[in-house]
């Protein structure tokens, strides 16, 4: 504190200024604890920073508040992350590979670069689906592939913009199937879903939650986990049908570099808790994320893995501007 | 189903739903009647209190605050000429001169029973037609939606204001507002001067706070009179009121009806339909000329539309897990968290839930129509608030509103700019409505244009064709050129009437700026911002540069007729005769404005409350000119300063949990 601040402080509120004194950090958290969610109340990473918290708040014994700032798919809310004090009271959900590609095809104006983060775990893993409409001709992702072949471009494919996960998978997808769709994209998961449902494209890439919601209406042709998700025990994933498409996006937890290694460690074994609470696990199931842990190390070596798996992609299609 | 709603209206006369019912409507109606805070902030900040109650339970409180925050909104653009959401925007065109006549009660009261109305509709067509309208929702793609748009903002431009190119010309400014930031479609990174605050575009709600909040406060500094507006209150208000809209039946009905389908269009909700509404009042009234000066029907057509909305965007959500609002899509999150998936299964799967909770929808009408009643004869007295009062308590609530939500210095400042410029712009009739609803709509517009385009080249070989090959989008397509001939003839007519235009208002005499060197400054400024957006979008993709090669294109047209027709000496001679600027009271604007600035570099060093509480001591103390002893003003305002902190205190860190920055006290 200043002596301006404090001269401001005493002119006006009296001697009452000595109240933020720096916590000891042996007692961390002290106080409760910002979370950023850089995306809209209600949206896939909202609910599942909010089932996180609800699990989470017993064992840290602070309150866990959210902070939805919605902005650039999430670029804005991450940008503001990095700037904020590395005391460990400013976290994020980070909701890899979308605060990936940005940094990676847009490094000017994204307002981050990757190693601004500390990843402190990983709490779910969610996979990708192709969904076609079940009064379409295409039973199996063979069928699709075929239709697809004999006319290039013709097929319209919903994703959710050019800095989207879905435009990577789609792309994977085009890659190991030798086929070329139009990518119509949409600002959201419910956008796209909304587009497929209404014939406006023949076929969606989307989040795994979209094929349970879709159900009745939706045929799920693949789903580019290694081997099949236990929520959707029917759908065969594109590894078993010989297409060699794996992509996942992770649901992660993470703060601006240079929180100590003992925030790290901290949130690190609170996250392990969390996930081994088969109540959490049940939660998580409901709204489609399935949970996984994956501690400070290992999600650090996932994200990684990750980013350069997108830099082949991005370079590959010339997506970096 | 009969059996399905008995179940769920003996559910509903529970006590505890009763009481879940009460305070999701007494919640929304406070929180859409302050400033910045809308519907979607509503239902969010209450979204964590739902996780532990019932799914129905939680979800009727939910749709009690959306409902609720709807009516709520029109409370302050009635009597602060602040819309509390985008959707009571076009209740301003006649709530603001009705309550400037003393009639803000009559107001209230049209606004409570046509939104109660409006909310009816909308929930009985929710409760019973809504397979019917899901499918109806689905014929909707991206070309009827970008039809849907232009139609909206083409009616916004002729109806608000009393010059059609001035509300053109808001328009395209609030849609080359939302050019700013990534393209979420092309990726493109546009007009944002590398600077990561504007990743996101420029911030809606600190945007629409400046607008109205901001602006209609520094407007508030002109008026030498004590209070915001007289008021004049009678027994009789209701009565008159209620004899006045049984004249209006077929409207009311007709709004509603006009709400509940614009609402299930995907993100064009409450503002759209409130101005469809608006229009078709003025077209079958039998007193159009009496619109836009405080007419009855102009405040009940968009509030029984606005209201009507609400059942209208939860038909797709419920049928097909589709939000089809910033509300609905939280609401959406609420039954997710829960375990519930809203789509083609969720009446087979959660039929009690579901019934259940279009049962509370309709209670919550009712709630709302009961705490209206008792709360409007209180509510109305705010304008009575005296000026000094009034002016700090409004720009704490718009701070909260901006750095409360955000904690980012930037949306500060986007505040008073857009602030400062709306009302510049309001002084030469540039309306802050036409604004705010580029704002809102631009998106939605560019979206479902690039959407279509690539999905009418794919099928059709070019975006024309597919418009021409989908009868909704050529209807609509139809509709939208009707809109825009009738305010072609509309520029012409003014045209003629310009040449003997009164100068009814505004000053004569002094002053450096008249109007017209104003219009021909906003007509240059305009063409060369047109240079400047093509020139700028030669960066882009071919997908990132159509829009904005269109709204510059835009930009041009309008700043040259503008420019045009100011030049030219017969229209130019009856606007040198006003004088717009000279009622500014520069000095004490400037300070306001300098101590709003103040206010927001504080709240960083010494915590907001602190920070609020000298910001409206100093602003009480400077404006309570006509308390005459100084103890007497300094205890006024010291008192006034505490007893508002303490309360903004308790509602938004102790009730909502606003987290702001620590500071030296709380």
């Amino acid at each position: 504190m200043t002596i301006r601040h404090y001269s401001i402080a005493t002119a006006f509120m009296g001697a009452l200024a000595l109240v933020g004194a720096p916590a000891n950090a042996a007692d961390y958290p002290d106080r409760s604890v910002n979370i950023i969610v850089p995306f809209n109340p209600g949206g896939g990473a909202d609910s599942s920073q909010r089932t996180f918290n609800k699990f989470a708040e017993p064992i840290v014994g602070k309150s866990l508040v959210i902070v939805n700032k919605p902005g650039a798919g999430g670029t804005r809310g991450w940008a503001e992350l990095v700037r904020k004090k590395a005391d460990g009271y400013t976290l994020a959900i980070v909701t890899p590979p979308f605060n990936v590609i940005p940094a990676l095809a847009r490094p000017k104006q994204t307002g981050y670069t990757l190693d601004q983060f500390s990843n402190i775990c990983i709490y779910a893993v969610v996979p990708d689906v192709l969904l076609v409409p079940t009064d379409s001709k295409w039973k199996t992702f063979a069928d699709f592939v075929k239709d697809a072949k004999t006319r290039p471009g013709k097929l319209k494919v919903a994703n959710t913009g050019k800095l989207g996960a879905d435009l990577m998978t789609t792309l994977l997808i085009e890659d190991a199937a030798g086929i070329k769709m139009t990518k119509v994209p949409f600002t959201g998961g419910s956008k796209s879903f909304k587009a497929i449902l209404s014939g406006t494209v023949d076929v969606m890439v989307g989040s795994a939650k979209f094929a349970a919601k879709g159900k009745g209406r939706l045929r799920t042709l693949g789903i580019t986990s290694k081997k099949r998700a236990a929520g959707l025990p029917d759908v065969p994933t594109f590894k078993e049908q010989g297409f060699n498409v794996v992509s996942e996006r992770f649901r992660a937890f993470a703060g601006p570099k240079g929180i100590s290694q003992k925030v790290i460690d901290y949130w690190g074994d609170v996250c392990k808790k969390v996930v081994n609470n088969s109540g959490f696990v049940a939660a998580m199931k409901k709204i489609g994320q399935p949970a996984q842990y994956r501690g400070p190390a290992a999600a650090q070596a996932s994200i990684d893995g990750m980013a350069k798996r997108m830099k082949a992609l991005v370079d590959k299609y010339g997506l970096a501007q | 189903m009969w059996d399905a709603i008995f179940h769920a209206v003996e559910a509903n006369l529970h006590y505890s739903h009763l009481l879940v019912v009460l305070i999701g409507t007494l919640a929304g109606t406070f929180i859409g009647a302050l400033p910045g805070l809308s519907a979607v902030s509503g239902v969010a900040l209450l979204l964590p209190f739902t996780f532990t109650m019932e799914p129905a339970q939680g979800l009727v409180m939910l749709a009690a605050v959306y409902m609720a925050a709807e009516y709520g909104g029109s409370i302050s653009a009635i009597l602060i000429n602040t819309p509390g959401t985008s959707g009571a925007a076009c209740t301003m065109l006649d709530g603001t001169p009705l309550t400037r006549k003393g009639k803000a009660q009559e107001a209230l009261y049209i606004s409570l029973i046509a939104g109660t109305i409006g909310g009816l509709v909308g929930a009985i067509a929710l409760l019973f037609f809504t397979p019917v309208l899901a499918e109806m929702s689905l014929l909707l793609g991206p070309a009827e939606i970008f039809w849907i748009a232009v139609s909206g903002l083409a009616l916004v431009a002729t109806l608000s204001g009393r010059h059609t190119v001035k509300g053109l010309i808001g328009v395209v400014i609030g849609i080359g507002m939302t050019l700013i930031g990534q393209d979420a479609i092309s990726g493109d990174m546009r007009f944002m001067f590398d600077d990561y605050r504007l990743v996101g575009g420029i911030p809606l709600i600190p945007s629409l706070l400046g607008l109205f909040a901001v602006a209609s406060i520094l407007q508030l500094l002109e008026n030498s009179g004590e209070a915001v507006a007289p008021l004049k209150l009678h027994k009789g208000a209701l009565g008159s009121v209620i004899s006045e809209l049984s004249k209006m039946k077929i409207l009311l009905l007709w709004s509603s009806v006009l709400g509940t389908v614009v609402g299930i269009i995907p993100g064009a909700g409450a503002s759209i339909s409130a101005f469809v509404a608006y229009g078709e009042a003025k077209r079958i009234s039998k007193h159009p000329e009496e619109f836009g000066k405080g007419s009855y029907e102009g405040v009940a057509a968009p509030e029984a539309a606005n209201n009507a909305v609400v059942g209208g965007s939860l038909v797709p959500l419920l049928a097909l897990g589709i939000p089809g609002s910033g509300s609905a899509a939280i609401m959406l999150g609420a039954l997710t968290i829960h375990g519930i998936q809203p789509g083609p299964q969720l009446f087979a799967e959660h039929p009690d839930i579901v019934y259940t909770f279009m049962v509370g929808l309709l209670a919550t009408v009712f709630a709302m129509l009961i705490i209206g009643l008792f709360t409007i004869r209180w509510s109305s007295l705010i304008v009575r608030t005296p000026r000094n009062f009034m002016v700090p308590a409004v720009l704490v609530l718009s701070m909260i509103g901006t750095y409360g939500l955000s904690n980012s210095l930037f949306d500060v400042y986007v505040l008073l700019v857009v602030g400062i410029f709306s009302y510049m712009l309001t002084k030469i009739d540039v309306s802050a409505v036409t604004i705010a609803l580029g704002l809102v709509l631009g998106a939605l517009m560019e979206e479902s244009f690039q959407q279509a385009s690539l999905v009418g080249n794919v099928d059709f070989g070019s975006t024309w064709l597919y418009f021409a090959n989908r009868p909704l989008a050529l209807v609509l397509m139809i509709v939208a050129f009707g809109i825009m001939a009738v305010g072609v003839s509309q520029i012409l007519r003014e045209r003629r009437a310009a040449e003997n235009e009164e100068t009814e208002r505004g000053v004569l005499g002094r002053g450096s700026i008249n109007l017209r060197t104003a219009n021909v400054i906003l007509g240059a400024v305009l063409i060369v911002l047109a240079g400047y957006i093509i020139y700028g979008a030669q960066a882009f993709t071919p997908e990132g540069a159509q829009f904005p090669n269109l709204v510059g294109g835009a930009f041009a047209v309008f700043g040259s007729i503008l420019l045009a027709a100011n030049l030219h000496p017969r229209t130019a001679a009856s606007q040198m005769q006003i004088q717009p600027f000279a009622t500014v009271p520069w000095r004490i604007w400037t300070i306001v404005v300098g101590a709003l600035t103040l206010f927001a570099i504080a709240i960083d060093q010494i915590g907001f409350y602190e920070a609020a509480f000298i910001f409206l001591f100093v602003i009480t103390w400077l404006l309570s000119v006509n308390v005459e002893s100084p103890q007497r003003r300094l205890v006024g305002a010291t008192v006034f300063a505490a007893i508002f902190v303490t309360l903004v205190f308790i509602a938004f860190k102790l009730i909502l949990k606003i987290p702001t920055p620590v500071g030296l006290i709380v």
